[in-house]
This record gives C-alpha cells, structure tokens and sequence, in this order.
C-alpha cells in the first residue's frame, strides 16, 4: 500500500515501513559481516594488541606511524599501486577485445562465449594452484613445452628470477579475472541499438569511425565503471598472489594485503596488522567515494 | 460437550505425566559431552580419521556416559581459533598444540594445569624430559605430551648408489661432498627450503642447535646473533650460492614440495618430516624402495640438530568437564593407543618405555626420528612461557628471514643475521610491553 503523503512531501512516521521490513536482512547481513568487522579492525589498529594475550592498551595513531616508517608497507603499497594500474589496464584491453569479438556474429558463438568464462568461475584457489603447477621448473607443464619446443635450454624459474615473478603473478591474475571485464563489456555492446550503426554506415562512416563515434561513445559507462571496479578489485587482490607466491621471493610481490595476513594472522600481531589492513579500506573508501561522486555525472552524459 | 472437555482434560493430563516420565529417563542416561579440537597431522588423512574414530568410539563404549565431540581444525588457524574463543568465553574443553602456542595461554591462566594426569600416566618421569620440559610454567605442567615430529634426512638410495655412495651423509662436509657428487644430469645433490616458509626456520634451526648455537642463550636472552648461529648461516646459504647443490627453484617451494621432488628422483637428498615415511608406498609406488630416512648429520659440535615439533593435549580453564577430558587424554595416552599413534601420525612417541618399541623401529623412518628427537630443539630448550612473543617470532619466520635476506636480497650474512637478531629483540619488547 502505498503511504499517504502529507503537505510539503513528508511520509508520515510509521508509514511505508514496509521497504524497510525488506531491506533489514540484508542491513543486517552487512553489518554483521562487514560494518562490526571492519569497525573492529579499525579499533584494533589503534591498540597494540597481541592475539595471544587479551589484554591490550589504546595507542593512538602509533601503529599508523610505524607504517609511515616501515619499509616492508612502503615496498607493499608500490607494489599493490603497480599491481593494480598493470593488472586493472590488462584487464580492460583484453576483456574489451574478447567482447568485441564475441559481439561479431559467428558459429558457436555461445560456446566460446561459456569457455572464455571459465577462469572467472574457478575458485581462486584452484587457479592458483592450477598456475604454481604451470610455473614449476621440474614438472611444470609451461618449462615443459618451452623445452620440447627448444625454445629454451634450461627451465625458466618463474616464480624466483625477479624478471620473470611480476609477470608470472600478473598473467595469472589476468586469467581469472578479464572474464568480468569481457562479461561487462559484452552487455555494455549488446545495449547499444544496431540503428546507430546502420544510419552510421548510411552515412558512410567506415569501421574505425564506427568504433570511435558509436561503440566507444556507447560504452563510457561501462568503461567507466570498468576502470573503477578494476582498481579497486586488483588493489585488494590476495587470493592467487598468496596461493602462487605467498609474497616471495624476498618479498618480491608482497602486497598490502598479503602483508595484512602476514601480521595479523600468521605474525599474531593483530594491531599492527590491523592498522595495515585498514590502510587498504581507506584507500579503497577513498576510491570508491570517487565511484560514487562520479557515477550520477557519467549517467547524466549518457 | 461435557464429556469432550474431560477427554481433552484426560489426554492432556496423561501427556503431561508421560512427557515427565519420559524427560527423567533421559535424564537417567543423560551423556557429558566433551569437545575436542585438534589439528590433524595430515600425512594420511583417512588413517588419521579412522584411528580417531575408532579410539573415541573404543572410550564411549567403556565410558557411555561420557561422549567425545571432535572439531578437525587445521594448523595454520587453530591458534587463531583457540585466542577467538579463549575472547569469547566459549573454549572446548581439550585442545591440541605446540609449546609456542600453548604456554602463552598457561602464563595467562586460560588453561589448567594438568600434573595430576601427567601423575595418573605414571609421572614426568615415563615422559622423554625435554618434551615435558617445554610445557611447564612455575613448576606446574600445563600439557601432556602426545608425539614428537622430527625432521630427518630422507635420501634417494639409487642415486646416491649410483654417485658411488651406499650410505647417507653423517657429517656436514659429507653433506657437501655427497650433495656435490649427486648433482648432475639435471639432479641436485640436496633439496633445501630457501624461502620465508616453516620448513626453512625449522631446518635452519637444526642446523643453529648442531652448530653449538640457538635461538636463545640458557638465561633467556636473544642470541640469534651468535658466532655458532652465523656458521650454520654460512652453510645453509653456501649450498646454495657456493656449492650449488640446491635446485634454484627451491625459493619458491611450499610445504610438500620437496616430498614430490625427491619422490620424482629430481634432488638425492632433503630435510623432511619423518611422519612422510608412513605415506611413500601410497605416494610412490615404483620408487618407494628406493628411499631412505635417516637422521640429519652431525654439525660441528659432533651431534645433529633437528626441529621438534612436540603435540600435547591440553585442558582449558573454563572447560566445562574438566574430569571427563582427563579421563579421555589418559585413555589416548595408554601404551596401545600411543604404539598404533605412532605408525598414524608418523611420530615418535614422548614415552619412553615406546619411543624405541622395535615394533616401531623396524620402520626405518620411524627409527630415524626416534634417533633425532634426541637432538631435536624448538627453543633451545627454554620453556616457551618464559619469553613472550614467541609465536610471533614462530608465526612470522624470523629464523627463515636471514636465508631469504642471504639468497633472495643478496645480504652478507653478518648483517642478514644481525637484522633477524633486532627484529627478534624487537618483536620479544613489544609483546612483554603488552
């Protein structure tokens, strides 16, 4: 039913309830799993707790100080940063050029569609399992087709030389992840009506002024949030990197969130992990507050 | 209508009395339930499962009024887990752990001291003394030993036969030598964990304890940064850098890696739990005659050193069948139980009178790490209550940092040692600070 409305536009209290009887479970849901944790982590990085002692002091923003001077986060944050632009900007280029592919007509369209979609639904601890097989020296099967190929002479070490262990990393994650990129893609395409390319070819407008005066300009919504989800998304990538290096070697591909781990809960030192992994939430906040800023602007061009 | 009220009232009546009846018999027979987290060793999951299974239903049938509700959990989180509950009030009764892990919560008064069952089984004196040593806090003992895992040399018979070896290195400079007459025709003499892992501080660790050296001196204090720590650090790298007997690959190995390896006829040698003895037929089938285990050689102090990593039961204080748990760690801690644990967990047993039983010595995995436990350390010894902080030091592989600062970051080793030496002294004031 829906709730009179009273003079100046104001629903009356205890009116339309009902959407919120709807959206309670899921406001609990993320309060529970998302607003208390994260609230508490917060809290926990501004005390020096231990995780095997229960009694801890509040210290301000030391934690946060020890970050500004420690190397390790400053050697993480450069690597999450490049991780992110290197991975994110991969992403989008390749999913972009698969989705345009797969918006041609063509025989089994459908099919390929389904198999470039499998490494996004591969748990990731499956794919990285998958990729540290694939790198291995003795047995893995990338050394063991370079060789048979002799293309090389000896294996390579993917996962030691430091040429090779960035690389290594940003492929695999490449892998799993352009498929949410291409799927986004693939609808932002399928959205854009075929009369504008049939009045475009009319008025004679060849292949590329095609792609720069319809399909590019029919996508800036979905490039824009493309390009922001993918930040965000391979800024707060752990999974595979922890899987295929856990951080190594040297702390070669030590991100921020493997860093986290590494204190918080392998090292037990939950404030100062804590106050690493808040680190991250801020900086996605930040980003994301940038999402939410821009989107209404973007829509609004559209 | 009358007449329907008393047959509602009759029935209603007779249900009362029967549901009376009914909740006092299940009163009679009412079952203490006893939970019990532990973390599986993991070499044979089914046998481990089976084993478990079997010695609780085994308990249960002597004891029916008690009943054992087991939670697996696994290494890497039970600590984790336990601190969780320990903070929520909501603790199992017995848990199952390392020294490290454990004390901690015996300094904090989180968990009961246990010198009355250690008492019932016969006193400290059935236990091998260093594995009862680690758990005792203040005179009171705070968890009974249930296994010793101890890392040994496993070697690939054929290939040392074939470099004109019939035996497996004794000492250190037939380590060299043997790993350097094994590396060829793409094989490498020894495979060594290079990285920031459990099994590089733990190897490592050994190697400090055969080299005269440890973690601490006998009064407590951080000596990462001893002259016998650096020896063992310049060996441990130079197998690498120097006498390139170790896969480059190994930087980047996890945990099994080196089991496959070696399995794979790819290295001639590695440093690796003995408990992998119980799992090479099912592992290897064609070559599992062709493996070997034998302790880790001799450093220059004449003896070997190996890395402990002694199991107890322990009792929380607030558990809620104090009683009951003991009654079921003692049963798990009966000679017949701990001789058939053995051959499950692929781990020595802390009692003496089974450590050497021949019915577990003619194994030859399990006799070689009834042989290293006697050279095996976690912390020099030291009752890990005494030091706090040092599951952190464990949990963040400080030991492991100075090889990975060597190999991977191209330090000296003076100074990758004397930066696992600050980090350690640093990591020992935080945590007495908190």
């Amino acid at each position: 039913m829906i709730p009179p409305i009273l003079p100046g536009g104001k629903i009356p209290l205890g009116a339309g309830l009902a959407p919120f009887a709807f959206l309670a479970p899921a406001m609990i849901v993320v309060f529970g799993v998302l607003i208390y944790p994260v609230t508490y982590a917060i809290f926990f990085s501004l005390t020096d707790k231990i995780m095997a002692r229960p009694s801890y002091h509040f210290v301000g923003f030391d934690n946060y100080y020890s970050l500004l001077r420690d190397h390790e986060f400053w050697r993480a944050f450069n690597h999450s940063a490049l991780f992110a632009v290197v991975t994110g900007v991969l992403n989008l280029l390749l999913g972009f050029g698969m989705a345009m592919i797969l918006n041609r007509r063509f025989r089994f369209r459908g099919l390929f569609h389904c198999i470039l979609l499998i490494p996004w639904v591969v748990p990731a601890i499956v794919a990285g399992l998958i990729f540290r097989w694939l790198y291995n020296d003795f047995y893995g099967y990338l050394n063991h087709l370079l060789l048979s190929l002799h293309l090389i002479e000896k294996p390579i070490l993917f996962l030691v030389d430091p040429l090779y262990v960035w690389p290594s990393v940003i492929a695999a994650n490449v892998w799993v992840e352009y498929p949410f990129v291409m799927l986004m893609f693939t609808a932002g395409l399928s959205s854009i009506d075929p009369d504008l390319y049939r009045a475009a070819r009319t008025d004679g407008a060849g292949a590329v002024q095609r792609f720069f005066h319809v399909t590019l300009p029919g996508l800036r919504q979905v490039i824009f949030v493309n390009i922001l989800l993918q930040i965000i998304f391979m800024f707060k990538t752990f999974n595979m990197v922890w899987i295929i290096t856990q951080g190594g070697p040297g702390g070669r591909t030590e991100l921020l969130s493997t860093l986290a781990f590494r204190l918080a809960f392998e090292g037990t030192q939950t404030g100062y992990g804590s106050a690493v992994a808040s680190s991250i939430f801020y900086m996605l906040l930040v980003l994301s507050t940038v999402y939410v800023l821009l989107w209404p602007r973007q829509r609004t061009k559209q | 209508m009358r007449r329907l009220d008393r047959k509602i009232g009759g029935i209603t009546s007779l249900a009362i009395v029967l549901t009376l009846l009914l909740g006092n018999m299940s009163a009679l027979h009412a079952t203490t339930v006893v939970t019990f987290s532990y973390p599986p060793f993991g070499y044979s999951a089914d046998a481990e499962k089976a084993f478990w299974s079997k010695h609780i239903k085994e308990f249960e049938k002597r004891n029916p009024d008690l009943k054992i509700n087991m939670t697996w959990e696994s290494w890497s989180n039970i600590f984790q887990k336990t601190t969780a509950a320990v903070e929520s009030g909501m603790v199992p009764d017995i848990s199952y752990n390392s020294p490290p892990q454990i004390m901690p919560l015996a300094k904090q008064g989180h968990i009961m001291p246990v010198d009355d069952v250690i008492a019932d089984i016969g006193g400290a004196n059935v236990f091998q003394e260093a594995l009862v040593t680690q758990f005792v806090l203040d005179g009171k003992t705070y968890s009974i030993p249930n296994s010793d895992a101890n890392l040994v040399m496993c070697y690939r018979k054929d290939l040392l036969k074939a470099a004109g070896y019939d035996h497996a290195p004794k000492t250190w400079d037939e380590l060299v030598e043997i790993s350097k007459a094994t590396t060829r025709d793409g094989v490498y003499g020894l495979g060594l964990y290079l990285g920031k892992t459990y099994d590089t501080r733990q190897v490592y660790a050994g190697m400090m304890w055969a080299a005269g050296g440890s973690m601490l001196d006998k009064d407590g204090n951080v000596a990462l940064d001893s002259p016998e720590n650096l020896a063992a650090l310049k060996f441990y790298t130079d197998l690498y850098i120097k006498h390139k007997v170790v896969p480059p690959g190994a930087v980047a190995w996890k945990y099994g890696d080196n089991a496959n390896i070696i399995g794979a006829g790819q290295v001639a040698m590695t440093p690796m739990w003995g408990g992998y003895g119980t799992l090479i037929k099912e592992m290897f089938p064609d070559n599992y005659q062709n493996i070997g285990f034998t302790t880790l050689p001799a450093g220059p102090t004449g003896h070997s050193g190996s890395w402990s990593g002694v199991g107890g039961f322990y009792i929380f204080a607030k558990a809620a069948h104090p009683q009951a748990a003991k009654k079921f760690i003692k049963y798990m801690s009966t000679p017949v139980v701990q001789k058939e644990w053995c051959v499950i967990s692929g781990n020595v047993s802390p009692f003496k009178a089974i450590a050497e039983d021949p019915d577990l010595t003619k194994f030859d995995w399990y006799k070689a790490i009834a042989e290293q436990s006697k050279s095996s350390i976690q912390t020099g010894w030291v009752s890990t209550a005494a030091i706090p902080g040092l599951e952190i030091i464990g949990g963040q592989h400080v030991l492991a940092e100075p090889i990975e600062d060597v190999i991977s970051n191209g330090m000296a080793p003076e100074a990758a040692l004397q930066k696992a030496h600050a980090h350690m002294i640093e990591i020992i004031k935080k945590a007495a600070g908190n």
